[in-house]
């Protein structure tokens, strides 16, 4: 066996130019690091102290640190994880920052959370001087050792990012678990299924690691093999109870199947293990609002908003699911309330000022106050006409919805037909859309509607594309043009138009217009629909042109 | 009830962590003075003591409640090992015990760090606690699994018992003294390891290289 002995820690991290902030609400705590940091020889001008987060952002905001000792847990307002986030999201730290998260115990909230959220490192109390040394020391190599991956992945250079893993994957042993999963996850990330598939296998032979399997399912899901999914997800949860990403997946899985019941019962469950996510009680709410439980949906969203006071996750959205969920409650006071509360909150541009008029409109209809929802119909009329503005589709559908009970028939019907136009071939829109006309007493009507402009959609959509196969590069080009003009918030529309642009220059060579078409339709459709991994493809395709020319 | 009891442990913890700092920085400063520290090195021992108990009562709760958010990483056993005793290098000057520790090279496993911190660090203590002048830890795979084995010197312990497959303890009495709480949480800890059918187990025996007690933890 090839022993040795134990090396004594090594001191190759330079400390003394190094700006170091140390925010925790315990004045000894603060001195004990202070003292350690300057032991390690950082200067003691360069250590600047915080006692909450709100003085730890007012720091962050007037000096770049090198590294910031953080205690998770902070007396009153934000918690240390809500520090971090915000100065990620307002970019008050660089990349080359070294987050450490200190705390008195492992926190299911800390082994769970968006990756890109994360510290650089969680350090359990008690911290001796050594300790913490090896540990930044540690983590310094780390940052460095990903630094270059991180860089492609920053610049959306993909593949680049993923050669740099297989080369890491050689020389690196000791984050080769770390790497696999950066790996695996930019595969998905660019739509690389079946590659996603063959290694997360090859992981799992080697050890069995949840996220792993939930990577795995993430890419079975893609390949619309939803059982085989769902049961690794199932398998995840019982081998690891308290790995929250696959009670999430899969309650969003099961979400997006409709099948609200079971992820209702099974985000129920995850909330039950780790209650204080912003996301996961808003989600909450949504799936309660689905199935009518309109009470768990209220408290749910109260503790949403309640946890999200001081988060970057605050939205607008969860002040409307209250909202929402009161309207359903029948609490029409808490409603307004609540509306008059977001307004408060929010600047209310006039995407938001749509949402929350509805709602006092849905509220004023329920009253039977018919004069004041002709009103609001008139006024959310207005906005839709002078605003180009991109309107979500629920909003649009219950919008049509009052419009209809409020007797403007063609507006709405032109509402709903533009809805059923941006996504031809979603079920559940076509579904609500016939229960919406079914309610206004236009069954007949409307189920033809529906049929004629779903077909009209499809075909258009395709157009494009089939005259490329044809070789009709100018006749795609047109139709395209065509489509996205008539159906500008269809995701598959935009993404069409910008892969029959990228074979056009393919063919006849680039000019920058074309480029920047290209490009606009891209970056318009990954704002309808986020991370569509064609979208990621294409993006590659249009860099390598630029970069070719 | 059950809340109330779990934030005072909460609470009392904190306050060591503080006394134990403020312990060790008074310690130090004897020591550079030329005085002796005996008599405040074994109260540091104690709170630690207590530290120790407290860390574990609270991780043994969340464990029991299947609450404890279980994460094994891919972890360098000699860093991991490194860190830990940083922490008892204190104790172990003062008392003049010697301690080797040998590592296989570039020995990576996965565990969950904060739980096998827990139990070795546990061993530890007890070491400390019972030798006489030698404290050995060594770290190697065999069989595919990571054993981890904390000798020494002393008498050896005098219930020697396995606890393997799964088993949980039992029949453990207020009367002697020992609470059992550190082997319950070490089985709690070890049993969540698992990997293609093997669970992780441990061994309290007297055959020892070095004479005395001998712990043995074999992570799959």
């Amino acid at each position: 066996m090839n022993t040795h002995l134990i090396k004594t820690a090594s001191s190759d991290l330079d400390f003394s130019g190094k700006k170091v902030l140390i925010v925790d609400d315990f004045h000894e705590m603060r001195t004990v690091l202070r003292n350690i940091l300057c032991n390690c020889g950082t200067d003691s001008k360069n250590i600047y102290t915080a006692d909450s987060g709100n003085a730890a952002i007012a720091l962050l905001k007037e000096t770049k640190f090198d590294i910031v000792l953080c205690d998770l847990v902070l007396k009153s307002g934000k918690n240390g994880q809500q520090v971090l986030e915000q100065a990620k999201y307002q970019s008050l730290i660089d990349a080359s920052c070294l987050w450490i998260m200190i705390s008195a115990e492992k926190t299911m909230e800390a082994v769970s959370g968006a990756a890109e959220h994360k510290p650089d490192a969680y350090i359990l109390k008690p911290i001796t001087e050594e300790n913490l040394r090896t540990r930044l020391l540690k983590i310094w190599e780390k940052k460095a050792a990903f630094a270059a991956i991180h860089q492609a992945v920053r610049q959306q250079e993909y593949t680049k990012a993923i050669r740099l893993c297989d080369n890491c994957l050689v020389t690196n042993k000791a984050h080769t678990f770390e790497l696999l999963r950066l790996k695996s996850d930019l595969l998905l990330f660019t739509g690389e299924y079946e590659s996603v598939v063959a290694l997360s296998e090859k992981i799992l032979t080697q050890r069995d690691v949840p996220w792993a399997k939930v990577t795995l399912a993430k890419a079975l899901l893609k390949k619309n093999q939803t059982d085989a999914a769902n049961n690794l997800l199932k398998a995840a949860i019982e081998t690891n109870p308290t790995f929250m990403e696959a009670h999430d997946l899969l309650a969003q899985t099961l979400q997006a199947h409709g099948n609200y019941e079971e992820a209702f019962s099974v985000l129920e469950h995850a909330i039950g293990l780790s209650p204080n996510s912003v996301i996961r009680q808003k989600t909450l709410g949504d799936t309660a609002m689905k199935i009518g439980k309109a009470p768990d949906a209220e408290r749910a969203y109260r503790k949403s908003i309640q946890l999200g006071e001081h988060s970057v996750y605050k939205t607008a959205d969860a002040y409307l699911g209250l909202a929402k969920a009161c309207v359903a409650n029948m609490n029409h006071d808490e409603a307004l309330k609540t509306i008059d509360q977001l307004e408060k909150d929010f600047s209310i541009a006039e995407a938001l000022q749509l949402k929350t008029l509805l709602i006092r409109g849905i509220v004023y209809h329920q009253n039977g106050e018919t004069e004041k929802v002709q009103q609001i119909g008139e006024k959310l009329c207005q906005i839709i006409d002078t605003e180009n503005s991109h309107l979500e589709s629920n909003d649009s559908l219950e919008i049509a919805r009052l419009l209809l009970a409020s007797g403007n028939s063609d507006k709405a019907i032109e509402l709903l037909q533009s809805e059923i136009k941006s996504n031809p071939d979603n079920a559940a829109l076509l579904h609500t859309v016939t229960e919406i006309f079914n309610q206004a007493n236009m069954g007949e009507k409307g189920h033809q509607l529906i049929e004629t402009t779903r077909r009209e959609a499809m075909l258009i959509m395709n157009r494009g594309v089939l005259l490329i196969s044809k070789g009709q590069y100018n006749e795609a080009i047109a139709a395209m043009r065509a489509a996205t003009k008539a159906m500008p918030s269809n995701a598959r529309v935009l993404l069409n138009q910008a892969h029959v642009i990228i074979a056009y220059i393919q063919k006849n060579g680039v000019t920058a217009e074309l480029i920047a078409e290209a490009r606009d339709s891209l970056a318009a459709a990954n704002q309808l629909a986020p991370g569509e991994p064609r979208h990621a493809r294409l993006i590659s395709a249009l860099h390598q042109l630029t970069t070719a020319a | 009830m059950d809340h109330f009891l779990v934030s005072s442990v909460h609470d009392m913890k904190n306050s060591i962590t503080l006394l134990l700092t403020g312990m060790e920085k008074t310690l130090t400063s004897i020591e550079a003075a030329g005085l002796s520290t005996t008599d405040l090195l074994q109260v540091h021992h104690q709170a630690k003591r207590i530290h120790n108990h407290l860390i574990q009562l609270l991780a043994a709760y969340k464990l029991d409640q299947a609450l404890y958010p279980f994460d094994p990483q891919y972890i360098c056993v000699e860093d991991f090992l490194h860190d830990l005793i940083t922490h008892h290098t204190l104790s172990l000057k003062t008392n003049k015990i010697s301690l080797s520790i040998r590592v296989m090279d570039r020995l990576y496993w996965h565990f969950d760090e904060a739980l096998i911190y827990g139990i070795i660090n546990n061993a530890i203590m007890n070491a400390l606690r019972f030798t006489r002048d030698r404290i050995a830890i060594n770290a190697e795979i065999v069989d595919e699994k990571l054993v981890f084995r904390i000798e020494d010197n002393g008498s050896g312990y005098s219930q020697p018992s396995a606890f393997l497959h799964n088993d949980l303890p039992h029949g453990l009495s207020f009367q002697t003294g020992n609470t059992g709480l550190g082997i319950f949480f070490a089985a709690m800890a070890a049993r969540l390891h698992q990997h293609r059918g093997c669970t992780g187990e441990f061994e309290l025996n007297n055959y020892s290289a070095l004479g005395g007690a001998c712990f043995t933890l074999r992570l799959p």
